[in-house]
């Protein structure tokens, strides 16, 4: 039978969930449902896809959270009422009586439907279990239960059936009868609605599937075109199945892996996939044309999506906060031992350039006092020599009498030399590394142990550097250090303040006590008096109180009898 | 809504759980009256019913009825016949006042029958120790006008018990609310007794409710049934049937 046009079931935007121990389980998700009127419409969907949860929701055995369901135009479950004798349904276990017949299950059933008896009668014979009628229920077999379930369902001679897993747990004849009195009713003009996770009892029964999964619905149409058997399934064996499915991914084949196999879904020729093996050298072990399942239709009809990132629980949460403040917390003292390393080592340099400066002065000073002694002692010889040829000249001029000036004018005598040129002449000579800069005259220039050496560019950089942060840190730490000092200062205000009140409360609770002492001490002082008057010195009051208590046991002795 | 509820209590009719409730009304009809031919001191009916009163024997009966009505509306079967009914009838205010209704006609007959039995027992056996004659006319006017309440008390607890099962969808669950409650009642009562000793407690007259002046002691019954079962009516409009 050709579907009719217009709709028996329309829902929009249904949405069912679950309160669970792990929050709230989605039965249903937005789902959106046309089920054509006539005709038989399947529900094919894995299990947890929402079939069931759909069938309760259009059957008012559930509410939803939110969206609409129209079911022959009424909306449900609002009005339900209006379609109680429109709608058959076989949900979950029928819950018939076992110690009762199945006539008899009917039979109350009716009853309670205000159908009349005789229909009882017609539905046994309709679904061919007339001969069992008055066997009791506890004797059917699985089989037979659903057939009478069917049967109550079909008493009020419903416009739209609704059956739910019809075939779970029957065998092969039972599941064929089954599809077979399914497909009859639908030939007949009633609307039935089908759930089931069975991809071929709905290629066999239905006219119309909606394909479910994950409570939406992904596809809807007729049979033929949503799960048409043209595309098969090929199990492929492979030696090396990880390179097999790159390569058929790579030639625009659907590749599930499965362990050493793998599944190419919706291929129309199987020699494809050798062909694309075998270009790239690999040649299957296995190659099986296998029809496709209900996942692969799935799995074809399922858009793709990227994988959204997996909500934290809160444990997750909390233990992710705690490794970013851990992480958060190394970084920070991996950091504070970066900057005290460098500190120190900027210190340790400083220490170091200002021995060096030391160290140079020093031998700067000590070679120029050597140049000095040198330069002194030099003059000092050449004074002697020249005082010694003087003397000769003298003896020879006296010796030759007199006529000896040309050779006195050949060898003049040596002039001294200044004694300021003395020492830097000596130090050129000896090469000295401070020589150079080694003034001319100490009188006339500042000596070479106040003046501060010379250093590069990036030294004295470094140098302005590091006493910079030397600077800042001194700074830091200083104000710590008040900061710490107020802040003991302020606890040990406080400390004093508790410490008073406490002994303030202390002598009031001292002084509480005393009174209370002083009176019970007078109390005790005045019974004394009292018992020494004698047994009729009780005093009225107390007589008064004596005689109520004694009224009250009293009282309630009565009332207890 | 007279087919449902026939519908329900022939559905009752055909579970184990009721021949248990049978069973253990007779069998604490039969303890009562062999104790006290055993000499046990225990008031008798005889003695105890008196104007607005109820027995405190018969509050046994009165217990089961309400276990009765619980079991009427938990468990499997009775939620697949739930869901079946549904199918049928989707109204489901006269499914939940049907099963109601069915709870407390059910114990009707149960408990009228262990009051007479109870009765029985205990005046044959105080009329064989003490020498009684036949009962006077105006004890029997008050034993059946004791054993009236108690089948009203009955009803009431059986009403109660199918809203309260119907709430809690399991009977175990109910059985710990009663009992607490129970528990509850009598340390009130021991309290109010100025008693620290709870077992003393329970050798009162029964529950604080009937304590109270006949009236009174209606009305709030009658009130608390009704509030329950309202409850459970609202609860089971909108709550999914499993």
């Amino acid at each position: 039978m050709t579907p009719g046009n217009d709709a028996a079931i329309e829902t929009l935007g249904l949405r069912k969930t679950y309160r669970t121990l792990h929050g709230r389980a989605v039965g249903v998700d937005r789902l959106d449902l046309r089920v054509p009127s006539g005709g038989l419409h399947a529900l094919l969907g894995a299990p947890g896809s929402g079939r069931t949860t759909t069938l309760r929701l259009l059957t008012g055995l559930a509410r939803a959270d939110s969206g609409a369901i129209k079911i022959f135009g009424v909306p449900v479950p609002d009005g339900l009422p209006e379609l109680a004798g429109r709608i058959g349904a076989v949900v979950g276990e029928p819950g018939f009586e076992a110690t009762l017949s199945g006539a008899r299950n009917l039979a109350l059933l009716a009853g309670a439907a205000r159908v009349p008896r005789s229909r009882v009668d017609e539905v046994l014979a309709r679904v061919v279990l007339t001969d069992r009628a008055k066997a009791a229920y506890g004797t059917y077999s699985p089989h037979e239960s659903r057939r009478l379930a069917l049967a109550a369902a079909l008493l009020r001679a419903p416009d739209l059936l609704v059956v739910d897993e019809p075939t779970a747990g029957l065998d092969a004849v039972g599941t064929r009868e089954m599809r077979q009195a399914l497909r009859r009713l639908a030939d007949q003009g009633t609307t039935v609605l089908v759930a089931t996770g069975v991809l071929a009892e709905a290629q066999q029964i239905a006219d119309t599937v909606t394909v479910l999964d994950g409570g939406r619905a992904l596809a809807q149409g007729a049979v033929p075109d949503l799960l048409g058997d043209a595309a098969v399934t090929v199990r492929v064996r492979l030696d090396d199945p990880a390179k097999g499915a790159t390569v058929l991914r790579a030639a625009g084949f659907a590749v599930r892996s499965g362990g050493d196999v793998l599944h190419v879904d919706a291929v129309t020729e199987p020699a494809d996939i050798t062909r694309a093996l075998a270009r790239q050298k690999l040649f299957p072990a296995e190659l099986v044309p296998q029809r496709e399942d209900l996942g692969a239709v799935v799995g074809r009809l399922r858009p793709v999506v990227p994988p959204a990132p997996k909500p934290l629980s809160r444990a997750e949460e909390r233990a992710e906060r705690r490794r970013a403040a851990r992480q958060a917390a190394e970084r920070k003292k991996a950091a504070d031992q970066r900057k005290a390393a460098k500190a120190a080592v900027a210190a340790q340099a400083a220490a170091q350039a200002r021995a060096a400066q030391k160290e140079a002065a020093e031998k700067a000073a000590a070679q120029e006092r050597a140049a000095a002694k040198a330069a002194a002692k030099a003059g000092a010889a050449e004074a002697g020599a020249a005082e010694a040829g003087a003397a000769e000249a003298k003896a020879a001029r006296k010796v030759t009498g007199g006529g000896s000036k040309g050779d006195a004018k050949a060898v003049p005598p040596k002039p001294a030399p200044p004694a300021s040129k003395g020492p830097g002449k000596a130090a050129r000579q000896e090469g000295a590394p401070g020589a150079a800069t080694a003034g001319p005259a100490p009188a006339a220039k500042p000596s070479a142990v106040d003046e501060p050496p010379r250093q590069s560019l990036l030294a004295r950089r470094r140098a302005e550097f590091d006493a910079k942060v030397a600077k800042r840190q001194a700074a830091a730490e200083t104000r710590i250090a008040q900061r710490q000092e107020a802040a003991d200062a302020k606890a040990a205000r406080k400390q004093e303040a508790a410490d008073a009140k406490a002994a303030r409360k202390q002598e009031a609770a001292d002084a509480k006590a005393a009174r209370k002492q002083e009176a019970a001490d007078a109390r005790s002082a005045r019974k004394k008096g009292g018992a020494d008057t004698g047994p009729t010195g009780t005093t009225g009051t107390d007589a008064k109180k004596a005689a109520d208590a004694k009224d009250t046991v009293d009282a309630k002795a009565e009332g207890t009898r | 809504m007279t087919g449902l509820v026939w519908s329900e209590l022939v559905r009752f009719a055909g579970r184990a759980a009721i021949g248990w409730v049978a069973a253990a009304m007779l069998l604490h009809v039969v303890l009562v009256v062999a104790l006290l031919a055993a000499g046990v001191d225990l008031p008798t009916p005889a003695v105890v019913v008196g104007p607005g009163t109820v027995p405190v024997q018969a509050l046994g009966s009165v217990a089961l009825a309400l276990m009765a009505g619980v079991l009427l509306v938990t468990g499997d079967a009775a939620q697949g016949g739930t869901r079946a009914v549904l199918t049928v009838e989707p109204r489901r205010g006269r499914v939940y006042w049907s099963k109601v209704a069915a709870a407390g006609i059910a114990v009707v007959p149960g408990v009228a029958v262990a009051y007479a039995l109870l009765v029985s027992g205990t005046y044959a056996v105080g009329a064989r120790a003490e020498g009684l004659g036949a009962p006077s006319a105006e004890i029997v006017r008050e034993l059946s006008w004791g054993g009236a309440r108690t089948v009203g008390l009955a009803l009431c607890a059986a009403a109660a018990g199918a809203a309260l099962g119907l709430l809690a969808r399991r009977w175990w669950a109910v059985l710990a609310l009663v009992t607490g409650g129970v528990v509850a009642d009598r340390a009130a009562a021991a309290a109010a007794r100025g008693t620290a000793e709870l077992p003393s407690a329970w050798s009162g007259l029964g529950p604080a409710l009937l304590a109270l002046p006949p009236a009174q002691a209606t009305l709030a019954l009658l009130g608390s049934t009704a509030a329950v079962t309202l409850l459970g009516a609202v609860v089971f409009r909108r709550r999914d049937v499993p």
